[in-house]
C-alpha cells in the first residue's frame, strides 16, 4: 500500500473508531457553563445545572464537547462530567445478574480461559519465558527518546500536585 | 528450570535466590553451590541498610518485581503482536524517563487477558491487560494509565504494601535465610513477601496510593508533552463500565471507584494542568487492536 493510501486507511480507521465512540451519556458533577469553544473565557452559551444529562460528543483538552437533550452544543469542562454506568444497555458489555459486592473475590463463575480473578492470580503458575521475553521487547532509552520526538512530544518541567486539602487521610509517608 | 540471572552480580543472586525460593519449585536454586564469603558480605551490606530503616536495595526490589510478573504473565501472556509491544515499550519508557526513577530497567506489555485493568510491580514492570487497552481512544489515554502505573512504582508503593502486609521483619527473615542457608526451612518467611506482593493484585494499594498514582499520573503525562487529560478520559470509559461484569471485578474491587477519582482529581488538578491540555492526544503511530471475541 502506498503512502496516500495507508493515510487514507488510518483516516478511516480514526472516522470509524469516533464514530464508534461518540455518543457516550454522562451528567453533571457541579453547576457547570456551557462555553462556545473549548476555552475558560469562551462566551458562555448556557449555564447547566449539576445532573444534566448531556451527550459526549468528543474530549479536546481539558474539554468535552457536549450536547444538551435539548439541542445545546459547546463546550464544558471533562472534569466536570460523569459517565454513567449500568442503567444503560451497553452492547460491548453483558451485564450479569448478579450485583458487584467489594471485596467479594468468591465469584468462580466460569469466566473462560481469558478471565483473570483473583483466585486465578495466586494460583497461576510463574512463567520464566514469559519474564525473559518481556526483557527481550524493552527499548533503549535513545529508542524511546527518540520514537518520542517523532510523535510530537517534547518534555516539560511539570511539578507534582499536592494532595487535595480536603484530602485526611494522607499522611502515609514512612520516611 | 532457571531464570537467567546474568545480569546481577553475585551478592544480589544471594538474596534473589531466597526469593525465589519462595515462590514455586521450579524457581529453586541449588543454595550448596554459592559462595559463602560473598554471601556473608551480601548479608553485612543487606542487614545495615535494614538497621538504616532503608528501602529495600533496588537490585532486590527489581528481583521481587521480576517474581511478581512471572506470576502475573503465567495467569496471562504477553499479546503477541511486537509491534504493539516495541510501541508501549516505547510511550512507557518515555514517560518513565520524565519520572524520578529513570535509572529502573522499565519494562511495559500488553497481556492476553479480556479483563480492563493494568498492573505495576517494584522495580519498573508494568502490565496493561488486552481489555483495557482495547478501549483506549489515543495514545494520550495509554499514557495516562502507564504513568499512573508508573506513578506507583516511582513512590514504592507496591514495596510499602508488602513490608506492611509481610511484616516489617520479612527483610530480616529474608537475609537470616540466606546466611543460615536453611533454604527450605526458612522459605515460610521468604514465601510472606512474594504472598504480600501478589496480594497487591488482588487485594489492591491503598485508596490513597491510588488517588496519589492518579495525581503523579497526570503530572508525568504533561512532562512527557501529553495532554494530562487522557488519564480522565479513561476513569470515564471505566465509569461507564458495567460494575457486574466480571471483566472489571478484580480491577474495580482494587480501586477506588472510577467517580471517586474523578472526584479527588478534580479537587487536586483544578485548572493547574490546563496550560499542558493542548499537549498530544492522537498519533499516528497508536497502536489499534480488533478486540477479541
Amino acid at each position: 500500500m502506498n503512502r496516500y493510501g495507508k493515510t487514507l486507511l488510518a483516516a478511516l480507521l480514526l472516522a470509524l473508531a469516533s464514530d464508534a465512540l461518540a455518543g457516550e451519556r454522562a451528567t453533571l458533577a457541579r453547576d457547570s457553563e456551557l462555553r462556545s469553544k473549548a476555552l475558560g473565557d469562551a462566551p458562555v452559551v448556557a449555564r447547566l445545572k449539576a445532573s444534566t444529562a448531556v451527550t459526549i460528543d468528543s474530549r479536546v483538552g481539558a474539554w468535552a464537547k457536549v450536547t444538551t437533550a435539548d439541542r445545546k452544543a459547546g463546550y464544558v469542562r471533562l472534569l466536570n462530567l460523569r459517565t454513567q454506568s449500568a442503567q444503560k444497555g451497553n452492547s460491548g458489555v453483558g451485564a450479569l445478574a448478579s450485583a458487584f459486592r467489594t471485596g467479594s473475590s468468591g465469584q468462580s463463575v466460569a469466566t473462560g480461559v481469558k478471565g483473570m480473578s483473583a483466585e486465578q492470580l495466586t494460583a497461576a503458575e510463574p512463567s520464566p519465558a514469559q519474564l525473559a521475553k518481556l526483557a527481550e521487547l524493552r527499548e533503549s532509552d535513545a529508542q524511546a527518546r527518540s520514537t518520542a520526538a517523532a510523535a510530537g512530544l517534547a518534555a516539560q518541567t511539570v511539578a507534582y500536585l499536592p494532595p487535595p486539602a480536603t484530602g485526611s487521610d494522607d499522611n502515609g509517608k514512612d520516611d | 528450570m532457571r531464570i537467567s540471572l546474568r545480569n546481577f552480580t553475585f551478592r544480589h543472586v544471594a538474596l534473589a535466590c531466597a526469593l525465589a525460593a519462595g515462590s514455586s519449585a521450579a524457581l529453586a536454586f541449588d543454595f550448596g553451590k554459592l559462595d559463602v564469603d560473598r554471601l556473608k558480605k551480601a548479608i553485612d551490606i543487606g542487614g545495615k541498610a535494614i538497621k538504616a530503616g532503608k528501602d529495600i536495595p533496588q537490585a532486590e526490589e527489581i528481583r521481587l518485581g521480576d517474581e511478581l510478573a512471572a506470576k502475573v504473565l503465567g495467569a496471562a501472556p504477553l499479546v503477541e503482536n511486537a509491534a504493539l509491544q516495541r510501541y508501549v515499550n516505547q510511550v512507557g519508557l518515555w514517560l518513565a524517563l520524565q519520572s524520578e526513577r529513570a535509572d529502573l530497567p522499565w519494562r511495559f506489555g500488553v497481556i492476553e487477558s479480556s479483563d480492563v485493568n493494568a498492573f505495576s510491580m517494584p522495580g519498573g514492570i508494568v502490565l496493561i491487560t488486552r481489555g483495557m487497552y482495547e478501549r483506549f481512544r489515543n495514545e494520550g489515554e495509554l499514557a495516562g494509565v502507564l504513568a499512573h502505573e508508573i506513578g506507583h512504582v516511582v513512590e514504592r508503593h507496591q514495596l510499602r504494601q508488602i513490608q506492611k502486609a509481610a511484616g516489617n521483619e520479612w527483610k530480616a527473615d529474608l537475609i537470616q535465610a540466606v546466611a543460615e542457608e536453611k533454604g527450605n526451612k526458612d522459605a515460610k518467611n521468604i514465601a510472606k513477601a512474594l504472598t504480600a506482593g501478589m496480594e497487591i493484585f488482588t487485594r489492591g494499594l491503598d485508596r490513597k496510593d491510588e488517588f496519589a498514582a492518579d495525581r503523579a499520573g497526570v503530572v508525568l503525562a504533561a512532562r512527557g508533552g501529553y495532554n494530562p487529560y487522557g488519564l480522565v478520559g479513561v476513569l470515564q470509559t471505566l465509569g461507564d463500565l458495567n460494575a457486574a461484569d466480571s471483566r472489571v471485578a478484580l480491577m474495580f474491587a482494587t480501586h477506588p471507584s472510577p467517580l471517586d477519582r474523578q472526584d479527588e482529581l478534580a479537587s487536586a488538578m483544578g485548572e493547574t494542568l490546563d496550560t499542558y491540555a493542548g499537549g498530544v492526544e492522537s498519533t499516528r503511530r497508536f497502536v489499534t487492536l480488533a478486540p477479541a471475541k
